[in-house]
């Protein structure tokens, strides 16, 4: 009974510290090679206050976690500044670990490589429990708040997180806060039940165990790791002969479940009616392994290794079978009964709570139709604009005026510079030569963010989404610019602060949709949207941002001729009813001739002609540059 | 439904058949002592040799009838002398094999790592070759009541190497090269010092690296530069190898010496030429009169030699827990340690034993110098330290 | 005592470097961390111990060679069965990482269940044979090592500049598409490439085996290669020789000094990641290393 009490209390240890991994590695996509020492710092930490300071285990508890965030904001500021480059921050975490086990074991409170022994044991099963259902209830709160979508829309696509007006920075430090913040509350509770602590425990092997269960059990679900830890701590009891090919085992799991299945156990998805009989299964197949091998060692003594074997796979079998059959069950007969309670009931609450939303809500600020009265002063302002990759002249001292409220094509052959273009006005590369003026303001320099809160919003060539994330999810993380409740809120999930802000933003978000029919797509993965629909979608989260400036980047490509119109519709809509300011790159000429109102033309990074769609469609260089194509296929309006 | 219920069936079966077997009444019950051993890594050669003599030392006394009439049985788990590996050895001994008292483990560290698990269980451990005085003794001089030694403590270990070098070797300078992750190798270190300065020798360098680290160079170009005429270097058989072959790189001629962890036979494998002509402090060697019985039962059971010291001390470790467990009259942890504390003059391989109640530790030990020769350990002599 | 230092500091520093350049070249042209360029480098030397010690008596120079073909070999078969497929649908790099951390684990263990973690030495081949150099020493070893070691690097870069293949790898590390694009098999590019890495890792291997010895967790000495190369600047070449001697370097001295009592040597593991640290924030791509910008 103790032993299975040393296991349990084991396993909740390493879920904590799993469930902030989760978090960093699953969800926002930073890969950690030393989590071991997060832990450390948690453990020495609070060790250290009640083992000489004779403080209590809670306080001391939260005091570890708290020098843990501390140190991991340390390491996180320079690591991370690096953008886009996970590699270095897994170096990093690397050196960081090695570095941390040198200093605990040379500083004279932490007693050196001896380590402290005698700690006192004011961890059991019952109150790490407790620790372990807090953490998981906070995870899951955090991870359904708009500081959690906007993590998760890093883990997705980080270019696309920063053309939402999300800074990478700031939340991946927050990310690794909490992994910390975790991890370190994990290495309390460990060094006050196994009553001794010394640097080389927070090892390698440790933060494999902790990777290798996010890994597993799915990078982008709490309850995959959840499981995939407790199994990883549970079954190497069962097979203690075979404790060095443990870790044999997480290294060719990784790479498996990289190469083969990379969703892992539990793919994106939490516990659900769909996956419960999974999750029996693996309960099963636990417990049927744990009663084979009881049968195994007491009958292979008198019956011999074939018929104890047989035996036990039996038993193994039969349990998963019974259990996996059980859940099937458990599953129907809750179908009546859940969708009752759960987040449906939630959001009845949170409309009870709030002010009631309206569905007719205007989609953004930008000004209506009546102030649409094509001004003087352009609002775009582009001047002498220059970009080169190397040797490539990508952009080439390019000058171009776009009015407010003017549809702008902007076309040109292959390789043009159209998108470099986009990309320098949106930031995403820093300008080589010229400015950008946008409403007044100079843009050049800025970063992608801050151009966003100025009023750019952008599409992407390829398609850009938040595929993992339902459809609602990706139009409301372009929404969240300012959240609406703090992070402690968000924790928590205070009822009377968050239920009805996110009903608000969910309402908006839903109103969104609804102008660009795909509100009955709303719950769907984004990634499993038929190509068209998930245009609209990116077209969608675009104006979430309330932008002034709309760029298309090749909104058509790859659309038939019905999409094709479908989205000419659309594009027009958006306009006439908020006056929105569009540059348009395409290459349907169906498209651009229809919908635009001036277009101008690139060649090799120049702008080699503007004007009217007529004008252009005369104009000799603009053929020449189409390699001589006559404009007939032009001529279909 | 008839295959679910025909399943559900199988399965009760399976689940009543299991529980058979451990209805079985168990035989006349043994008295079980537990082994903490690394079995496997680093300390392989010692552990294995420890568990070889343990199992000499348990089927003798069985043979001979046991103890109380009981069998003594031997549980043995591989700690890989890694102290986490060691602390779930010593739960899973207690908790659940329920043995009196644990054999082992041989190193310090790992000896106070199990520390918390065999005193507030209150099963006695008896520690083969921990040689740190804090294993038995706490910071405020009151003893670690379940925790015993079988061996020498290093200030005396730490004494013998100075004093030899200082008489035997004619050494006026030193200096050492000592590992910080190690408290064994830090103490060691730190009593050489202070004893080798008491004989008026001046210690010229004195320099550390990391557990781990496998170069030392910058270390020992640093030591090279301050001349010393011996260097005492107190790790592991490891970083003692590399140590000597880096610092026969360098081009430094002076003595090598070092302590009980040099003692494996693949100090030889590891450091070539580079370790010959050099010396270290032992608790026992092949070569000592004392136990050459025990070295002809020993290759006569097992085809090798034994990997000194650890196996004649684990065997001494049995016979002391079979004597204890006499007096006390059975195997209540309490009336053991009280047994184990009243040792006096017991005949074990090493001499007679007798234990100081107020450490723990064995009094009157004897240490051995062993000289590196021809790829071989040489008995040099017995050392009897002069204070 | 400083010229010392600074012979030690640089013995070590060219493994380093060693161990950084094939880091560096398969992260130049495939975009992630290999971080089984470890467990590579560890299989190198076991490769020598065995033909060297345990099964043959193969004398030095051609158990050199076959150690580095050998690892090349196993860096091929790494390549194939971990990356390929993750490359081939250009799975994201996080994924590649993962899978290459877990073969580093996979390896590692391995080791340590089959042979075990007895520590094994390779024969002396250069016995004990030093030169006094103006006070201070090199053994004929490390120079022997560092000279090869230079050597090898030199054909690698003249390999890089001025053959086809070395030309195909150079304009597969700026667009890999492209490079497909102009008919070249990609599999087959990637192929050499991990032969050629896995190659240098052997070499390093052999070098770290004879000079120290060989045990299974060897691997762990490639995160300062890995820091080595962050330091000079992920994807660059001379970038990964130079970081790799800068931290050599640095090693050596801050083993020397002793501030107070404080032995800095034990701190050693500190300073690197503290230079690290302090690297990213003044220089965040390095010494010499390349700004990355997507094509988006």
């Amino acid at each position: 009974m103790a032993y299975a009490q040393a296991i349990f209390t084991n396993s909740a240890i390493y879920i904590i510290a799993a469930m902030g991994l989760a978090i960093l590695t699953g969800y926002t996509g930073l890969f950690s090679l030393g989590h071991a020492a997060f832990m450390a710092i948690g453990a020495y930490t609070s060790a250290i206050l009640t083992y000489f300071y004779h403080w209590p285990l809670e306080p001391a508890l939260v005091a570890g976690m708290i020098v843990s965030v501390l140190i991991s904001l340390v390491v996180g500021y320079p690591t991370l500044r690096a953008r886009l480059r996970s590699d270095y921050f897994a170096i990093a975490t690397l050196g960081f670990g090695e570095a941390l086990k040198v200093v605990l074991e040379n500083l004279d409170i932490t007693q050196g490589a001896r380590g402290l022994p005698g700690i006192q044991k004011l961890a059991g099963p019952f109150n790490t429990a407790i620790w372990m259902i807090v953490t998981i209830w906070l995870c899951r709160n955090f991870l359904r708040s708009t500081y959690g979508r906007k993590l998760i829309a890093i883990g997705q696509d980080p270019v696309a997180a920063e053309m939402v007006g999300i800074r990478l920075l700031p939340n991946q430090m927050l990310s690794l806060a909490i992994s910390a913040a975790f991890s370190g509350l994990s290495g309390g509770l460990l060094a006050h039940y196994i009553t001794f602590i010394q640097p080389a425990i927070f090892n390698m092997d440790l933060s494999s165990l902790l990777t290798a269960g996010v890994v597993c059990g799915g990078m982008g679900s709490l309850t995959g790791p959840f499981v995939a830890t407790a199994l990883f701590v549970v079954v190497p009891e069962l097979f203690r002969g075979l404790a060095l090919w443990r870790l044999v085992l997480y290294g060719v799991l990784l790479v498996v479940i990289m190469n083969l299945r990379p969703k892992g156990l539990f793919g994106h998805e939490e516990l659900n009616l769909g996956n419960l009989p999974k999750l029996f299964l693996i309960v099963g197949l636990t417990v049927g392994l744990t009663i084979g091998s009881m049968i195994y060692n007491a009958w292979v003594a008198d019956w011999g290794t074939i018929p104890a074997f047989l035996a036990a796979a039996f038993a193994t079998l039969a349990f998963s079978a019974i259990l996996n059959a059980l859940g099937r069950g458990t599953a129907w007969m809750l179908r009546p009964v859940v969708p009752r309670l759960g987040a449906g009931w939630i959001r009845a609450q949170a409309k009870l709570l709030g002010d009631r939303p309206s569905a007719t809500e205007p989609i953004c600020t930008a000004p209506g139709p009546t102030t649409v009265a094509v001004s003087e002063n352009p609002l775009v302002n582009i001047r002498g604009l220059s970009k080169r990759f190397g040797g490539v002249v990508a952009v080439d001292e390019v000058d171009l005026t776009v009015r407010p409220g003017q549809i702008m094509g902007l076309i040109g052959p292959n390789g043009s510079g159209k998108t470099t273009l986009f990309n320098l006005i949106s930031g995403v590369y820093p300008l080589d030569a010229g400015s950008v003026q946008f409403a007044g303001q100079e843009l050049g320099g800025f970063a992608p963010t801050q151009i966003v809160q100025a009023g750019v919003a952008r599409t992407f060539q390829n398609i850009r989404l938040f595929s993992s994330m339902t459809v609602l999810d990706n139009v409301q993380t372009a929404l969240h610019a300012a959240s609406p409740y703090s992070l402690a809120a968000a924790f928590v999930q205070w009822p009377w602060t968050v239920w009805p802000a996110e009903e608000r933003l969910r309402a908006r978000a839903i109103a969104l949709l609804r102008d660009v029919d795909l509100a009955d797509y709303a719950d769907r993965v984004a990634g499993t949207l038929p190509y068209g629909l998930q245009r609209k979608l990116e077209i969608a989260r675009a104006l979430a941002l309330s932008p002034r400036l709309l760029l298309l980047d090749e909104p058509a490509a790859g659309m038939n001729p019905q999409e094709s119109l479908d989205l000419v519709e659309l594009v027009k809509a958006i306009h006439r009813r908020i006056g929105l300011t569009i540059i348009l790159i395409e290459h349907h000429m169906d498209v651009v001739m229809n919908v635009c109102e001036r277009i101008a033309v690139l060649n090799f990074g120049k702008k080699i002609a503007e004007g009217t769609p007529e004008e252009i469609q005369a104009n000799p260089l603009v053929l020449e540059a189409y390699l001589g194509q006559k404009v007939e296929n032009a001529a279909l309006r | 439904m008839r295959a679910q219920s025909f399943i559900r069936l199988l399965v009760l079966l399976a689940v009543l058949g299991s529980i058979v077997p451990c209805a079985v009444p168990a035989q006349a019950q043994t008295i079980k002592i537990g082994h903490e051993v690394a079995l496997t890594g680093p300390n392989a050669t010692w552990g294995q040799s420890e568990a070889n003599a343990v199992k000499m030392a348990v089927d003798k006394i069985n043979a001979q009838g046991g103890v109380l009439g009981r069998k003594l049985e031997i549980v043995a788990y591989d700690n890989r002398a890694d102290r986490l590996e060691a602390v779930n050895v010593a739960k899973r001994l207690v908790e659940q094999d329920k043995v009196v008292a644990i054999i082992g483990p041989a190193q310090s560290g790992v000896t106070n790592a199990i520390r918390e698990v065999n005193n507030s269980a209150k099963v006695p451990v008896i520690a083969t070759t921990a040689t740190n005085p804090k294993v038995t003794v706490n910071d405020n001089g009151s003893v670690v009541p379940y925790t015993f030694r079988v061996c020498f403590i290093d200030p005396f270990q730490g004494t013998v190497a100075a004093q030899f070098a200082a008489k035997d070797l004619k050494a006026k300078t030193a200096a050492i090269l000592y590992d910080v992750g190690d408290e064994y190798s830090q103490f060691l270190g730190k009593y050489f010092v202070e004893a080798f300065e008491k004989t008026g020798g001046k210690i010229t360098g004195n320099e550390a690296f990391r557990s781990g680290e496998l170069d030392f160079r910058a270390q020992l170009g640093k030591i090279k530069f301050g001349n010393p005429d011996v260097i005492f270097i107190p790790t592991m058989q490891k970083e003692a190898a590399l140590a000597a072959k880096q610092a026969r790189d360098l081009g430094i001629k002076a003595k090598l010496l070092g302590g009980d962890g040099w003692g494996s036979p693949d100090l030889f494998d590891l450091a070539g030429p580079a370790i010959e002509g050099s010396y270290f402090v032992n608790i026992a060697a092949l070569e000592d009169p004392a136990i050459q019985d025990f070295i002809k039962e020993y290759r006569a059971k097992y085809n090798q030699d034994p990997v000194l010291p650890n196996p004649v001390l684990a065997y001494d470790a049995v016979l002391w827990l079979a004597d204890a467990i006499k007096r006390a009259g059975g195997t209540d942890g309490e009336k053991l340690k009280a047994a184990m504390e009243q040792t006096k003059n017991l005949q074990v391989l090493t001499g007679k034993l007798t234990i100081d109640p107020k450490t723990h530790n064995p009094l009157n030990k004897p240490a051995v110098i062993q000289e590196t020769k021809g790829g071989k350990f040489a008995f040099v002599k017995v050392f009897v330290t002069t204070d | 005592m400083v010229l010392q230092t600074i012979i030690t500091g640089l013995s070590i520093g060219s493994i380093y470097a060693l161990m950084a350049v094939g880091y560096s070249l398969v992260f130049s042209v495939l975009n992630f961390s290999n971080f089984a360029h470890g467990a590579i480098i560890t299989l190198g030397a076991y490769v020598a111990w065995a033909i060297m010690v345990h099964f043959f008596r193969v004398p030095f120079v051609p158990a050199l060679v076959l150690s580095i073909a050998g690892a090349g070999v196993l860096a091929f078969l790494n390549e194939r069965i971990a990356y390929r497929t993750l490359r081939q649908r250009h799975a994201p790099s996080l994924y590649l990482m993962i899978s290459a951390m877990g073969v580093a684990i996979a390896l590692q263990n391995i080791l340590y269940a089959t042979i075990g973690a007895k520590l094994y030495a390779l024969p002396a081949v250069f016995s004990q044979d030093i030169f006094e150099v103006g006070g201070a020493t090199i053994s004929k070893m490390d120079l022997f090592a560092f000279t090869f070691s230079v050597f090898v690097i030199g054909l690698l870069h003249a390999g890089l500049t001025h053959t086809k293949v070395g030309t195909a790898i150079r304009a597969a590390s700026h667009d890999m598409e492209m490079v497909s694009v102009l008919g070249i098999n990609l599999d087959v590019l990637v192929a050499v490439l991990f032969l050629i890495a896995g190659g240098l890792g052997g070499m390093a291997g052999v070098f770290m085996g004879i000079k120290y010895m060989v045990y299974p967790s060897m691997g762990w000495i490639t995160n300062k290669a890995y820091i080595g190369a962050v330091i000079g600047g992920l994807g660059s070449l001379p970038g990964a020789v130079v970081g790799g001697l800068l931290l050599g370097l640095l090693e050596a001295g801050v083993s020397v000094t002793t501030i107070g009592s404080v032995h800095l040597s034990t701190y050693r593991d500190v300073f690197s990641f503290g230079i690290l640290a302090i690297l990213l924030i003044v220089r965040p791509t390095g010494l010499f290393g390349r700004v990355f910008e997507e094509k988006l």
